[in-house]
């Protein structure tokens, strides 16, 4: 019965909270595949939807989300003007199969370090698009809309992404 | 083979996009099996642990530390859920045949999406209120104040004030009354504005105002959207004394106009950050003066040659 509505204004506070449920994961990964710091990640998520709250007025709830990426690029543009980001991807990612020969364990495992390693080693750009869509599952429109680029654009990066890592990881 | 990609190959294919041919081509090539195990081992990373609700509450901290103009009550705690739920279930009937209604103080403005996803922005000492159970079957807003729409296709809309009524069809408008005081500027698709028994079709670009008994007036604009919506109050050959109603809602004051004539037509704008510059473009070239009485007052003399 009393369900809030999904619509209105960003102001009241059960709107922000949706706003936050539904976008908050994807900014801190987003952030995260930038600088690779799970700490700085975190801090521009909250900065974002602190400025997002404060202007609550001003945002409809249909532009909180390019909002959000907009106002969380430009901090972390505003960081790394000041400070240069040491890219740190390995630890905590995870990978997860079971019950498979010792060396084939071993194998996947050299190979995840290998991609991981990979990864780390791409471009911003190029990292951040690949990962929004491998991790997030985020369709290429979707990253296009997130960071306000041509689907173009996105499908060139994703292509430069995966050569650039055939390329690191070398034969098999 | 690399160099035969297109430089949006890669991602295509990683997207099933590829025609058969192609896909024949590339799963022959020598590259094929690396590019697959990158494609599906890329697909088991995972992101570092994220502590939504931890955020949230660091969020929600700052929100409310940081104390803006306006003070907002954000997030109120849920201690008496149990005692409310009382009065909740007994208020149901009534609640729920209530309006939707907004409004803003001096110098808030205020983002709203209908139900329909129309939206609506409310300039300062604004009301609206509207009927959301029958919106599906009537879409009626009221106005008290000055707003603008933006609205959806479909049935008619309607915006009700106690000057004059807007309806429309799918459009961009900005509607404003006052006592005495009604103008409707259309910046996309047409409206018809209705007040005192007259009708009149206005089309994009195009503007309409009523004061008084007067004769309806018409003029053309070229803005595409109301300037207050980037904090400016913008007239054209209005009344004083409206403009000085804007800048008493803009900024929470009071002005004393009884030294001057207040029916002296202004045309230009004021800025909505700093009260002394949005008074001296206002003040200075209709030849008044401005003199503060205690913090709120401001009293208006005409200045002789």
């Amino acid at each position: 019965m009393f369900q809030m509505e999904d619509k209105e204004s960003i102001c009241k506070p059960k709107v922000f909270e949706k706003v936050f449920n539904t976008h908050s994961e994807t900014l801190r990964n987003f952030m995260y595949y930038k600088c690779g710091d799970k700490d700085l990640a975190e801090d521009f998520v909250q900065e974002a939807f602190v400025k997002l709250w404060n202007n609550c007025a001003k945002v409809l709830v249909e532009k909180a989300k390019s909002y959000l990426f907009t106002v969380a690029n430009n901090l972390f543009l505003n960081e790394v003007a000041h400070k240069k980001v040491v890219l740190k991807h390995q630890q905590t990612i995870t990978t997860h199969h079971t019950n498979l020969s010792p060396e084939f364990l071993l194998e996947e495992k050299e190979f995840m370090q290998k991609l991981q390693n990979a990864i780390a080693e791409l471009s911003e750009k190029e990292r951040e698009v690949f990962l929004l869509n491998r991790i997030d599952k985020k369709k290429y429109k979707e990253i296009a809309e997130l960071l306000n680029i041509s689907v173009k654009t996105v499908e060139k990066r994703m292509s430069l992404a995966l050569k650039a890592l055939r390329e690191k990881i070398g034969n098999i | 083979m690399k160099n035969k990609f297109s430089e949006t190959f890669l991602a295509r294919w990683l997207n099933n996009e590829l025609s058969e041919k192609e896909l024949k081509d590339f799963e022959a090539s020598s590259d094929f099996l690396i590019y697959k195990k990158i494609a599906e081992k890329s697909l088991e990373l995972e992101a570092p642990e994220f502590d939504k609700e931890l955020v949230l509450k660091k969020v929600q901290e700052n929100a409310t530390r940081k104390k803006g103009k306006v003070i907002k009550p954000l997030f109120r705690r849920m201690t008496y859920v149990a005692a409310a739920s009382v009065i909740i279930l007994l208020g149901l009937f009534f609640f729920t045949n209530l309006p939707e209604k907004h409004t803003t103080s001096f110098g808030e403005q205020l983002a709203i999406t209908l139900p329909d996803n129309s939206k609506v922005i409310l300039n300062s000492k604004t009301t609206i209120s509207y009927q959301k159970a029958d919106w599906d079957t009537e879409r009626i807003v009221k106005l008290d104040g000055e707003a603008y729409f933006i609205v959806e296709k479909g049935s008619k809309f309607v915006v009700e004030t106690n000057q004059g009524k807007v309806s429309v069809l799918g459009t961009q408008f900005n509607v404003k009354n006052d006592k005495d005081f009604f103008e409707v500027v259309c910046f996309e698709g047409k409206v018809q504005a209705e007040v005192k028994g007259h009708k009149d079709i206005i089309t994009k670009g195009k503007a309409f105002r009523k004061e008084y008994d007067t004769v309806p007036e018409k003029w053309e604009v070229v803005q595409t959207e109301p300037s207050w919506k980037n904090g400016e109050s913008t007239f054209k050959s209005v009344s004083l004394k409206y403009v000085i109603k804007a800048l008493e809602n803009q900024y929470k004051i009071t002005f004393d106009a009884s030294n001057i004539d207040a029916e002296k037509k202004f045309t230009g704008s004021f800025t909505h950050k700093n009260l002394k510059i949005a008074l001296q473009t206002v003040f200075v070239p209709m030849k008044i003066g401005t003199t503060f009485k205690g913090e709120k007052t401001v009293v208006l003399q005409a200045i002789n040659e």
